[in-house]
């Protein structure tokens, strides 16, 4: 097995020393109990120094790990990465080479610093020392750290925010990656070491953060989640893993609070006047964009109008997919096929219209069903089509009535079709301008955590809250300081 | 039910007079088609196919409405519609079956289920009286084409590896018990039904019956049919095989056995798929090794190697193909229409000798449109037969559960992801 494939822990412990084990396919070297015990020892003081200094000075260097970062992917130094992704995450190499593009953004300065001072009412200097707020009276927000980051997706992106942000709140922390994005997320990591010469502060954020992937079983989670003297876990998943770790977290005698991000779904919504070319061209880049995988995703999609228009609405978004689907060619198996085909069948008996392509590496299938959903019953008969199988694979349900439209997000998380998924977290816009503001209002009462134009479902505001909560402002604790007593 | 009972109420079934259903019965009746040629069967395929979807748009609104959903206009239906037509047999399970039955079918007739061995709700599949009478003539008439001779009526004896409850619940249980028995051919069953399971998988559940497996190996009659899965038959020789010679002598002495003769005529049947056996040999091998403790005779007495015929009968399907190992792949019955589906575009493919995925059309079936595809991969072969082609097993599809590539934010923990 070449090097490649073994995943060694990234981390700045001394003479750390690691169990070796072998998962699917892969070299695991896990962190030592003795190893972790070691570094979080050290933790509080690292933490310590961390958050005294200066919040621009941090800011700083992730500008600068973030440019070393383009530089490098300009001089094509991550291509043999770019394939290594390509094969463990299942995407299409240009998708990678889009997601790779984004850790530059991800490591903006500016971005962060917007970031952090939406999540800490524009007092962002009150992570390095105390702000009054009022007379005499000062906040000042420190580590609440360690912090446990847990990413099991496969996109690079779910686990650098997170992690991000808490070294840049002065957390010692602590990444699990999943084990198909591990390279790329050591690779970004290993930026911080490149910065950090010549730089104290870079030096400090690089000792802040240690890199290790364990197994579901290993002993060494358990004892990080379960005995480890850690503040702030945060898990990106959801079942079954979802509840093993929680329980372990409730076992912790050191009580850190527990953030879990778990997997969420993205609906589309379309009316008559909106449904041009342009639209159609959204939807399908949308569904294209991470084979839906993304948390923002279309997966559904809502269509207010005559049934007619939606149909012609539906040739649209078909004819777009063509030419958008074979620029992010896709992979399929015996399997999938079989599972898509055979379902695509079952929802034409059962009265749905379906458009579909037949290209390998562009299956992609519109199912066009009136009023309500007709995938629900189907996925009873093929429980293989759930929603982390289905892949440019959507459902667009026309009504004609707004009203109806509410119902129809409310339903998704209960949808068996949608089984595994927590809530919707995106609703993509495609409104006449007149119903935009009436539309959104509405949805604030059906748990969606983003209301966002279709065209750009995806991508997200530097000051935007991760899944409802401000990720930088979880991670850190508000102490509060009053200088002159009461008058009661 | 039995043999005369179903013919019965065959013949009084308020379809019996149906024009379509008329000229269907004809022709299973019509064991000249057999010497047809295949140009001649496929245009006769072609004309059912039509009828087919006549005689369903006008008996039920659900079949209008999908035809023309699909596209299809009955009059001008081709065999490659079917593709289009052809539906997985996993929407089968459970209760899937019942929208697909037209109201007009008769209520009198049998529940069939598959064995279950896939962990899956079973296919469940209604058979009305005028379907069950099809079935017993059709495939008769199939086995004796393969088999290559008449079987004599009132003569000979039968043995098959199950238990006689499985009659009414598995599809070639059901066939070869009816077809014996409209032939008067004793059948003896060489398995007990012992306890129930709490998940109702029948194989599961059997014992073999030594005393009916001694009344066959004893028994004089001529010829000897021997059904079974093609466990029971290797099970069975590699048992005789490692047995000692003490053991061979006070066998043989109780039974006449080993060798098992089968006398003119015999032949092994077997059928049913592995039945949860993971690590049988190639069925080449199993016929090898059953060759040297089972012994038979041709019509005239000479000694020959067993003749083995092998039944891919599903439970979705009114009749079997059947082969007849070294003879002849599996054929099916000249009026079924037997497709290959490309397995990435699930189109018709016409390749000789490419694997895809099998689908069956029998437009004889004529209380749902039978026309499906199992999930199992086929080939076919040009052939002189009657059929113009053979087809070869090659493997069941291979289904994953869970799923194989982790979502982007994050689906759960990777070694979890198959757990769900």
């Amino acid at each position: 097995m070449d090097e490649a494939t073994c995943l060694n822990p990234f981390c700045e412990i001394e003479e750390y020393e690691v169990d070796k084990k072998e998962q699917v396919g892969f070299i695991i070297n896990e962190l030592k109990e003795k190893s972790l015990s070691k570094a979080l020892e050290k933790s509080k003081d690292l933490q310590s120094k961390l958050a005294k200094i200066p919040i621009h000075e941090r800011l700083e260097v992730l500008d600068k790990v973030g440019k070393l970062w383009a530089e490098k992917l300009d001089r094509g130094e991550y291509n043999q990465l770019k394939s290594f992704l390509a094969k463990s995450t299942g995407y299409s190499t240009q998708l990678i080479e889009l997601e790779l593009s984004f850790v530059t953004f991800v490591l903006n300065g500016e971005n962060i610093r917007k970031n952090l001072e939406y999540s800490f009412s524009k007092r962002i200097e009150g992570l390095h020392r105390f702000i009054e707020v009022e007379d005499q009276e000062s906040y000042r927000f420190v580590p609440a750290g360690p912090v446990v980051i847990i990413s099991s997706g496969n996109s690079l992106i779910p686990p650098l925010i997170p992690t991000v942000l808490s070294i840049t709140t002065g957390n010692f922390t602590i990444l699990k990656p999943s084990i198909s994005n591990y390279f790329g997320v050591v690779e970004v990591c290993k930026l911080f070491k490149e910065a950090s010469i010549g730089s104290e502060t870079a030096k400090l954020m690089m000792n802040a953060l240690t890199i290790s992937y364990f197994t579901h079983d290993s002993d060494k989670l358990k004892y990080i989640l379960g005995k480890a003297p850690v503040g702030v876990i945060n898990f990106w998943g959801g079942e079954p893993a979802r509840t093993y770790i929680s329980k372990l977290v409730s076992e912790n005698p050191n009580h850190p609070r527990l953030l879990i991000n778990g997997p969420l779904t993205g609906v589309a919504v379309i009316d008559k006047a909106s449904a041009d070319e342009n639209t159609a061209e959204n939807l399908a880049l949308n569904m294209v964009l991470y084979d839906q995988q993304l948390c923002s995703s279309p997966t559904r999609a809502i269509f207010i109008g005559s049934w007619r228009d939606a149909i012609k609405f539906a040739e649209k978004v078909g004819t777009a997919l063509n030419r958008i689907g074979k620029e992010y060619p896709s992979s399929t198996n015996e399997s999938s096929t079989y599972t898509l085909q055979s379902v695509r069948r079952a929802l034409q008996l059962g009265g749905s219209t379906v458009y579909a392509s037949n290209e390998s590496e562009n299956m992609w299938t519109l199912i066009v069903s009136k009023g309500e959903s007709a995938l629900e019953n189907v996925v009873k008969s093929f429980p293989a089509f759930n929603i982390y199988s289905r892949r440019r694979f959507i459902e667009i349900i026309v009504i004609e009535d707004y009203n109806q439209l509410y119902r129809l997000v409310d339903e998704l998380p209960v949808n068996e079709a949608y089984s595994g998924v927590d809530k919707v977290q995106t609703v993509g816009l495609a409104l006449s301008n007149d119903k935009v503001e009436e539309v959104s209002e509405k949805l604030t009462s059906y748990g969606v955590y983003r209301i966002v134009p279709l065209q750009d479902m995806s991508i997200r505001s530097a000051l935007e809250p991760y899944d409802g909560v401000n990720l930088a402002s979880f991670f850190t604790n508000t102490i509060y300081l009053r200088k002159k007593p009461i008058e009661w | 039910m039995n043999s005369s009972e179903i013919f019965d109420l065959a013949s009084k079934s308020r379809l019996a007079h149906d024009p379509y259903v008329e000229k269907v019965w004809g022709l299973i009746n019509d064991k000249g088609l057999f010497n047809k040629s295949p140009h001649y069967l496929r245009e006769l395929r072609k004309g059912l196919l039509r009828d087919a979807l006549k005689f369903f748009t006008g008996h039920s609104e659900y079949y209008a409405q999908l035809f023309e959903r699909l596209g299809i206009n009955p009059k001008s239906a081709e065999l490659s519609d079917l593709a289009k037509l052809a539906i997985p047999s996993d929407i089968l399970r459970g209760d899937g079956h019942k929208q697909f039955v037209i109201k007009d079918a008769d209520e009198n007739g049998e529940y069939f289920m598959s064995s279950g061995t896939t962990n899956k709700n079973p296919v469940k599949i209604y058979r009305s009286p005028i379907d069950l009478a099809i079935m017993i003539k059709a495939n008769t008439d199939l086995f004796e084409y393969v088999y290559g001779d008449y079987l004599e009526p009132g003569k000979g004896v039968a043995l098959f590896m199950a238990a006689p409850e499985l009659r009414y619940r598995l599809n070639f249980v059901a066939f070869v018990h009816l077809a014996l028995e409209s032939k008067n051919i004793q059948l003896i069953y060489g398995m007990d039904l012992k306890d129930e399971s709490k998940d109702g998988r029948p194989w599961q559940k059997l014992e073999p019956n030594k005393d009916n497996i001694l009344k066959f190996l004893k028994s004089k009659e001529e010829p000897k049919l021997f059904f079974t899965a093609p466990a029971g038959v290797y099970l069975m020789s590699k048992q005789f095989d490692t047995m000692s010679m003490t053991k061979k002598i006070v066998y043989k002495i109780a039974s006449g056995a080993p060798p098992v003769a089968l006398g003119r005529g015999g032949v092994i049947v077997t059928g049913g798929g592995t039945k949860g056996f993971t690590d049988l040999p190639q069925y080449g091998e199993i016929v090898e090794l059953s060759r040297k403790h089972f012994k038979s005779k041709d019509r005239s007495g000479v000694d020959i190697p067993v003749p083995f015929m092998d039944v891919l009968g599903m439970t979705e399907t009114l009749t079997a193909l059947i082969d007849k190992f070294g003879v002849m792949d599996k054929v099916p019955h000249p009026l079924s229409e037997v497709f290959i589906l490309n397995p990435k575009t699930y189109e018709l493919m016409e390749e000789e000798g490419k694997e895809g995925v099998v689908g069956i059309f029998n437009p004889f079936v004529t209380s749902w449109l039978e026309i499906f595809y199992p999930g199992d991969i086929m080939s076919f072969h040009r052939s002189e037969n009657f059929y113009g082609s053979e087809f070869v097993y090659v493997r069941r599809l291979k289904l994953e559960e869970g799923w194989d590539l982790q979502r982007a934010c994050g689906g759960t923990l990777e070694e979890l992801m198959g757990r769900k």
